[in-house]
């Protein structure tokens, strides 16, 4: 289990994230929504270690250290593979550095996405990368597999694939934290939603209970904003007023 | 030496083979520059020690020259020949202090393999790859100058006339 209690992240007098408290059991498939500089990318990155943070962050009990890090793999839209490195010499790193990791599901994905194995990372589409970080976090052998957009960039082909086969190959103990944009895209393919808005949690729904009560991920998110659905036309028939 | 190569680490993508090249071609060059003026200077100092003279030649009619250790002369400081010296070696020190840096960056240049590095449960591996090749190049730069420093110093007391040399070095 993941545990975050009242993480607060500061950047200079702007609250990133305030009091954030979240548990993601294992094996659950998390969405974390919300709009640009909701603090999603700064909660991952307070899980991770990476930035110093207010509150406590656990895994199965225990806080993250050099023992149990390896259980949680990362892929970002930022990309965190080396350029300067080909597939094969980035599966051969992984190898040694970390005990758990899948080589079959490395190769199934890399082959199944047709990545050059022999080519430097530098060298691939911006598609081809974001495929390419995905499949590491995947192979990594983590429990918790965190997604930061990392699907900014690819086709709709592509991330149908990639919700497909991520669909086909996750274990049940595998947990995944998902964050992007594509609300309706996957909509399918999470079983939770957490929506997150100005650095505090502002809902969390299970896609099946939403379901029972008839109400889309959409319909929620919406209803959770306070989107009014009418602004476009107000806004638009306010221009063209001034306009004549 | 190639052990030693193969052994050293650098951060992935970088070749550390050709860092080590590139090291020992900046040793090389330092070493040339620090010596090759050294010596200029040493042996325009040391003919200074002498002067000429023309003297006859019996029977012939013609004259020779002839070299003579003039009296009282006494060669230059060793300090003051061995200005610059190091000159090469502190520019290749900065350089390795550069490259260490650059090394820190290459984790945050076309991608952000930093989160990489700070996920592993090895902790220390980063700065193994950062430090190595700069490090080692250092100790290089450190013993090689001293190297060079004792040739000189070899080359100062053995080549300059004994009664020429300043006091304190006839010990030596």
């Amino acid at each position: 289990m993941l545990e975050l209690h009242d993480v607060s992240k500061s950047y200079g007098s702007k609250k990133a994230l305030n009091g954030v408290s979240l548990t993601i059991p294992r094996g659950q498939i998390v969405g974390l929504f919300g709009e640009n500089g909701a603090g999603k990318t700064t909660l991952m990155k307070c899980v991770l270690g990476f930035l110093k943070h207010k509150g406590t962050v656990t895994l199965d009990g225990q806080p993250i250290t050099t023992k149990n890090i390896e259980k949680l793999s990362f892929a970002t839209c930022e990309h965190s593979f080396f350029p300067g490195l080909t597939p094969e010499e980035h599966r051969d790193f992984y190898k040694a550095h970390f005990p758990t990791f899948r080589e079959k599901r490395f190769t199934a994905l890399t082959d199944f996405f047709e990545l050059p194995r022999n080519k430097k990372l530098k060298h691939f589409s911006t598609g081809q990368k974001n495929q390419f970080e995905v499949i590491m976090a995947l192979s990594q052998g983590a429990d918790y597999i965190l997604m930061d957009e990392p699907f900014a960039g690819n086709d709709i082909f592509n991330r149908e694939d990639f919700y497909r086969v991520l669909l086909g190959i996750l274990e049940p103990e595998e947990t995944v934290l998902l964050s992007t944009h594509l609300i309706e895209e996957v909509s399918n393919f999470v079983g939770r939603a957490v929506l997150i808005r100005q650095g505090e949690i502002v809902g969390d729904a299970d896609l099946s209970e939403l379901e029972d009560k008839g109400q889309t991920l959409m319909d929620y998110v919406k209803e959770t904003y306070h989107y009014r659905s009418d602004r476009v036309s107000r806004a638009l028939s306010q221009l063209t007023g001034d306009r004549e | 030496m190639r052990r030693l190569e193969g052994k050293m680490s650098a951060p992935p993508g970088v070749e550390a083979a050709r860092e080590w090249m590139w090291l020992r071609v900046g040793l090389l060059c330092s070493v040339l520059a620090g010596l090759g003026p050294f010596i200029m200077r040493f042996e325009y100092a040391r003919n200074d020690l002498f002067g000429h003279e023309m003297i006859p030649v019996a029977d012939t009619g013609k004259f020779e020259m002839r070299k003579f250790l003039r009296p009282d002369a006494v060669m230059t400081e060793f300090s003051d020949l061995m200005q610059g010296l190091f000159f090469g070696f502190i520019l290749l020190a900065v350089c390795l202090l550069g490259l260490l840096l650059w090394h820190y960056m290459t984790y945050r240049q076309g991608s952000m393999s930093i989160y990489l590095m700070r996920r592993l449960p090895d902790r220390t591996l980063i700065h193994r790859q950062c430090w190595t090749v700069p490090l080692l190049g250092l100790f290089l730069c450190a013993a090689t100058a001293l190297l060079l420093l004792g040739c000189c110093c070899l080359i100062y007391r053995y080549r300059t006339p004994e009664v020429c040399l300043p006091a304190g070095y006839r010990r030596f």
